[in-house]
């Protein structure tokens, strides 16, 4: 079910960076993709949190497990999932998350909308 | 300023019907404002539209006459701007539970210290006497071709839900007891609503005189009727037998202080942990000029802004 | 002569909103002045946002297309503003292979004609694809590996990045400024100023400058433009601040001496409110605070049920002597009509800040339009005039604020004070307000009344002496009344009441000076004749100025006060050209048809814009051009995204 994950760390060569296989953030259970920048996350193992890049890798290390129905954040797509159709984008390659990293002081970008 | 002869009623004529309970209404009013020695010129009756809304016309206090449903807001902000004033407001049924209604409950979460004197008829007397929100379901006055067939909201548990701190409930024609809960209203820190049941004999023939006189009952005369809270901690108490009388109505209506709540702070005392001087110096009482000349720089106030 | 536009965009709430502050705070450090249009949707996070950065050395009024440079700081900023570009586009090579299809939050509509110019291009539906056609064009594509900066930036930084979206930005923009030769250390004093107070952002945004500048001195020395000249306002002798027109209300507001403000949450009307509420306790000046024995003012600031509550609310406050407003946009202003008559009923000085947006109805809640002036200017029932100025820039924002509470207490009337997003949501740098000229006046109100008191007496100028709630006993109603505020039908004093109601609007019209109803810049005798009004100015203002050097003599009318209207003025101004073109940001031609219904005049030529976007300089030079050689009646714009 999660070959997405080792197809997703084969495409992430941009930027130069080593492959070192797949025990890289990307595929871990503690890393929480930022919710726009691609790439990009936090690792959530220890507090305070890190940025960490999408193919760094440490000894915290666990594989995350997208295998019970649930609201995973696509980070493909860019929105949340319902368990009825987290299924379907796993199956087209999508990457899903529990959570992704939202900053805590992103209101102090945002706008009067409505 | 003041005359000799301090006058609370106006010379207008008033034209109510005959036999309309706002002639007891006034009465009360003018009693409990001459009786709290509060001088025409620092009252003002904010006033709906209806036949409640006339009794800023027949008083000789300030009177401010307002659009239907509006005259919470109005009164809110002359209480804002000048708290020094005593403010009531005479509206109807339709004016704070129907058009006004969503007023009615953020004057509760304000709690400015307004007095709502709400005229509760059943009815809308200048449009021939349409079906209010505080008629009965399936009840056919005389006035309506079919019976109504929306339920009646409940004014006392409105307000409760809302956060009014001090509830009441009178009647239009027992006026010294009406002047009393007025006068209760007045003194009490806070937004107070005084329910007025009121006949209108010339359209609701069902809430008569008779009607309520068979039911109405005064919650004073009850032993251990305390309705206020004086801690915290009381307020669930409190709140549960104000709903329990606040169910009353059939067979028995009761009157007097519903619930009166003395921890909620007052709006003013809100305010002044943004604006600490602002109760002793009221939005009216600022100066904004001297001589005619701004008395602000915008570089000394908005330094957020300044690119040096 | 400098005029250059910086633009950058990303997702909304990705760094875009602190990437403009700290670019306009770059270049006003450079000396110049600086005008920012933020566009966004309405989305609080993720969908595309931009901010279009215009810098000139003598004014900067109005965004302009094509901007020198074009920073993007995701793949849907390179396929949103690719046509944008005039000389650089600066891009993630981290996204170079996405697809257009792969966006989620991109509109199928623009995905479409951009997919359909690639293609016409022969260019695939990527990043890459976009970039070879802007090679193709000559454009100098600068492609930077934002997350290998993103790496360094954090090593160097030694901490934890709290803030990546703050991090990421800063390298975009700081690549840009780079490349147009602004210096690094206006960047880093600009970052210090934007987050005065969190020293946590400021050193890693000092260190992502830093790397950002080291990588493009090392990669782009080629494309670089030379250090760019400091501009005229490099040291400037008054303090500058930069302002939204909100801000600037606010501010115009409390130095008019509001003391009431009555809102409830609305775009693009909000942002007023919530700073005159961070400021609601503020200091008097040194001078005023010795003389009144007072060092403080307040502002009672509420945010009430609805808007029909703001308003009569403020009318309240108003009757009880304290200057009060309230501020809002389109759907909120409807709700206030009724009130709005009863202000003018009862002759109750308030001020309604609208701020129009693009309607009808909810319409487009974030963006553009000058479509609600027929609502300033009829809405409300009965004979009911009123005062109706509308604002073309930040500054004449500031002094109409001013201007509009004065108005309100001496005509005793409600006010419609109008913006438009364009000025409302638009950053502006400003000198401190002159405040020397500014006069406040209350109007006639009697201190020592009688009881009771005569509220609406007949006067010759229709103005009745106004007393306030507790200083006497004084009657209102909404009703027709007699000169005591007294319920009255009687047809003969109807008569006299309601024609001094309408008296006070032609004292009001003899009173207030020419030059704050219209003004014509430009050639007084030029042949051609633009007509504007709002943020139409901006553009208006260098539209002439580029025709003239390209020998089209061409003068512009701004338009400001509606009601009551320079009726003459204007008649004369237009009869005497031979070719009128109107302007302006609706559908329908509100000012036109405003002019016609006043002057007789029917304006022949209008060009117009209805996107939700403002208008940009350049498209008006060319409508203008079009209309001159065609003749067209109607051109309608549509340039920005």
């Amino acid at each position: 079910m999660n070959t997405w994950i080792y197809k997703r760390a084969i495409d992430l060569g941009r930027d130069g960076a080593e492959i070192p296989a797949t025990r890289i953030c990307n595929n871990c259970k503690y890393w929480r993709p930022h919710v726009f920048y691609e790439g990009i996350g936090v690792c959530t193992h220890t507090w305070p949190w890190k940025m960490t890049f999408e193919n760094d890798s440490c000894e915290h290390f666990e594989q995350i497990k997208i295998d019970k129905p649930g609201f995973y954040w696509c980070a493909t797509c860019k929105t949340r999932v319902t368990p009825e159709d987290y299924m379907e984008h796993l199956k087209q390659g999508h990457r899903l998350y529990p959570m992704p990293y939202l900053e805590p002081e992103v209101r102090e970008e945002l706008y009067s909308v409505e | 300023m003041a005359s000799e002869k301090v006058r609370y009623m106006a010379d207008t004529w008033k034209d109510w019907c005959p036999g309309c309970g706002n002639y007891g209404i006034i009465t009360a009013v003018e009693m409990a404002l001459k009786e709290l020695g509060i001088p025409p010129h620092k009252a003002v009756d904010v006033g709906g539209i209806g036949c409640s809304g006339k009794l800023p016309e027949f008083l000789a206090i300030n009177g401010v006459h307002t659009l239907h449903g509006r005259p919470i807001p109005v009164a809110t902000g002359i209480k804002l701007a000048r708290p020094e004033l005593t403010v009531l407001i005479s509206a109807g049924d339709g004016d704070t539970l129907g058009i006004g209604a969503a007023h009615f409950v953020a004057a509760g979460r304000r709690n400015v210290d307004i007095t709502l004197l709400l005229h509760d008829n059943g009815v809308y007397g200048l449009t021939k006497g349409q079906a209010s929100p505080t008629l009965g379901l399936f009840i056919k006055t005389k006035a309506l071709s079919k019976p109504n067939i929306n339920s009646p909201v409940n004014p006392i548990l409105l307000a409760l839900a809302s956060g009014y701190t001090f509830i009441a409930r009178g009647y239009a024609y027992h006026v010294k007891q009406l002047k009393e809960i007025i006068k209760a209203a007045i003194q009490h820190k806070g937004t107070a609503l005084v329910d007025i049941l009121q006949p209108c004999p010339t359209y609701n023939n069902v809430y008569t005189k008779e009607w309520y006189e068979q039911r109405i009952y005064y919650l004073d005369e009850e032993e251990n009727w305390n309705p206020v809270v004086e801690k915290p901690e009381e307020l669930e108490k409190k709140m549960e037998q104000t709903i329990a009388k606040a169910l009353e109505w059939e067979e028995r209506i009761p009157l007097g202080i519903l619930f009166q709540d003395k921890t909620k702070p007052e709006y003013f005392e809100r305010l002044k942990i943004r604006i600490p001087f602002i109760e002793d110096i009221p939005p009216y009482k600022q100066p904004i000029d001297v001589n005619g000349k701004p008395i602000v720089d915008v570089a000394q106030i908005f330094v957020d802004k300044l690119v040096i | 002569m400098v005029d250059l536009v910086f633009e950058i965009g990303g997702p909304q709430g990705g760094g875009i909103e602190s990437a403009g502050q700290m670019a306009l705070r770059v270049f006003m450090l450079k000396g110049y002045r600086v005008y920012g249009t933020r566009e966004y949707h309405s989305n609080i996070i993720g969908k595309h946002s931009y901010f279009n950065i215009r810098v000139r050395e003598d004014r900067a009024l109005a965004p302009n297309l094509p901007a020198d440079i074009v920073v993007s700081l995701d793949a849907e900023s390179v396929f949103t503003h690719f046509n944008d570009v005039g000389e650089f586009m600066v891009y993630d090579t981290g996204v170079l292979s996405k697809d257009i299809d792969s966006i989620q939050s991109m509109s199928k509509y623009l995905k479409a004609r951009v997919k359909e110019e690639l293609d016409a291009n022969g260019v695939p539906h990527t990043v890459d694809g976009v970039i070879k056609l802007l090679d193709k064009r000559g454009k100098k594509t600068v492609g930077v590996p934002l997350r290998s900066l993103l790496k360094t930036t954090a090593e160097r930084a030694g901490v934890s990045l709290v803030s990546i979206s703050r991090a990421i930005n800063t390298i975009g923009m700081a690549v840009g400024l780079s490349l147009i030769g602004v210096e690094l250390e206006h960047l880093e004093k600009a970052i210090e100023l934007f987050f005065a107070g969190k020293q946590k952002i400021v050193k890693p945004n000092v260190i992502a400058a830093q790397v950002a500048y080291e990588y493009a001195k090392e990669n782009f020395s080629s494309i670089h433009r030379k250090k760019m000249p400091d501009g005229p306002h490099v040291n400037p002798v008054k303090p500058r601040l930069v302002v939204s027109g909100n801000d600037i209300v606010a501010m115009g507001k409390i130095a008019g001496g509001l003391r009431v403000q009555t809102y409830y949450p609305i775009t693009p009307a909000a942002d007023e409110s919530l700073y005159l509420e961070k400021f609601e306790d503020f200091p008097l000046t040194p001078e005023a605070a010795e003389k009144l024995g007072l060092e403080r003012g307040g502002i009672v600031v509420v945010q009430t049920e609805d808007e029909i509550s703001a308003l009569n609310m403020a009318i309240g406050a108003s009757l009880a002597g304290a200057r009060a407003a309230t501020s809002t946009s389109g759907p909120g202003v409807s709700l206030m009509a009724e009130a709005l008559g009863y202000a003018g009923i009862i002759e109750a000085p308030v001020v309604i800040t609208l701020y129009m947006r693009g309607g009808p109805s909810t319409g487009m809640p974030t963006r553009n339009s000058q479509s609600d002036l027929l609502t300033a200017l009829f809405q409300g029932h009965g004979d009911l005039p009123r005062i109706v100025i509308a604002s073309g820039d930040h500054e004449e924002a500031f002094y109409d604020a001013i201007k509009a509470l004065n108005w309100a207490e001496k005509y005793q009337t409600p006010v419609i004070h109008l913006l438009e997003k364009a000025i409302a949501n638009a950053m502006k740098d400003l000198f401190n307000p002159d405040l020397s000229s500014v006069v406040i006046d209350r109007g006639k109100i009697e201190r020592n009344p009688p009881i009771p008191f005569p509220r609406f007496k007949y006067t010759e100028d229709g103005i009745s002496p106004r007393a306030f709630l507790g200083d006497t006993v004084v009657w209102y109603t909404s009703n027709e009344h007699d000169q005591y505020g007294r319920r009255n039908e009687d047809p003969v004093e109807r008569i006299k009441m309601q024609d001094k109601r309408l008296k006070k609007f032609e004292t009001a019209a003899k009173e207030i000076p020419l030059e704050d109803k219209v003004t014509l810049y430009g050639d007084p005798d030029a042949k051609i004749t633009l007509v504007g009004w709002g943020s139409v100015k901006g553009a208006a203002l260098d539209a002439i100025e580029i025709l003239k050097e390209e020998g089209i003599n061409v003068n512009y009318l701004h338009l400001r006060m509606f009601m009551p209207f320079p009726s003459e003025y204007v008649r004369s101004v237009l009869e005497k050209a031979t070719t009128v073109i109107g302007v302006e940001g609706n559908a329908l031609a509100q000012a036109a048809q405003v002019v016609r219904m006043f002057t007789g005049f029917e304006i022949p030529h209008l060009i117009i814009k209805y996107t939700g976007r403002p208008i940009f300089v350049q498209e008006l030079v060319d409508s203008v051009k079009h209309v001159l050689n065609t003749g067209d009646k109607k051109v309608v714009l549509s340039l920005g995204q």
